[in-house]
């Protein structure tokens, strides 16, 4: 990306992942108000299901990048100071990451 | 160098209402960042097995669960709402000033309406 356009992949993939979170979100609703699982084992099948556990795999990976880009704007405005401000950043990023890989191993123990 | 005014007292500043709409909408965000982990957490007991299942399961069903539950979601559909809003905004849908207020009015009233009624009927 040119210098000029540098905080356009930040705008553009907020956007992105917020549409793919919306949409799954209502899907997620229609889910439990409609068909809400029955017990674990039908829980289990829901989740671990090819397409589902896709979906939701997908559904976090999009969350993880933006929630980092909503964060990351929220420090930036309300957090001057240089050394404060990495610090925080460095914690949500390692927090973010640690919580993608719980889901996955989650996901991963699921489809098993 | 002289230091510049500042006027930051935020019981006297008067934010419009799509400013109020606006700042609720990164607060929600912010929360809901910070209640994620819990959130994974909660999925992950609820397929863990049965202990954890009937833990989750449990827990909604009971009243502080289900006003949890509601505050949750009245967070998400605020964020939800309003940025369909901004969505709409940045295709110029509703940027003249009248209705930019109304929509953002129709945002704030929608959002705890909407999160009563999926608390109703899940």
């Amino acid at each position: 990306m040119g210098r000029k356009a540098q905080g356009l992949w930040a705008w553009a993939l907020q956007r992105i992942t917020a549409v793919y979170l919306g949409i799954f979100t209502l899907y997620l609703l229609a889910m439990f108000i409609f068909s809400p699982p029955t017990g674990l084992v039908d829980w289990q099948q829901w989740a671990g299901s090819p397409l589902n556990s896709l979906g939701i795999m997908l559904f976090f990976l999009a969350t993880l990048f933006h929630s980092w880009i909503g964060i990351r704007d929220f420090l930036i405005d309300y957090i001057p100071m240089l050394g404060i401000r990495v610090t925080m950043l460095s914690l949500f990023a390692f927090g973010l990451l640690a919580i993608g890989l719980w889901v996955l191993k989650i996901m991963i123990m699921v489809m098993l | 160098m002289q230091s510049r005014p500042v006027f930051l007292n935020m019981l006297q500043i008067r934010l419009p209402i799509p400013g109020i709409m606006s700042i609720l909408h990164r607060a929600s965000g912010v929360l809901m960042v910070l209640l994620t982990a819990l959130l994974v957490w909660l999925l992950d007991q609820s397929l863990s097995g049965e202990e954890g299942y009937a833990l989750v399961a449990g827990f909604f069903g009971s009243i502080i669960g289900k006003l949890s539950l509601f505050i949750f979601l009245w967070m998400l559909m605020h964020h939800l709402f309003a940025g369909i809003r901004y969505l709409l905004l940045d295709i110029d849908v509703g940027i003249e000033k009248i209705p930019a207020r109304y929509s953002a009015l129709a945002v704030m009233v929608a959002a705890p309406l909407v999160a009563a009624l999926l608390v109703g009927v899940m």
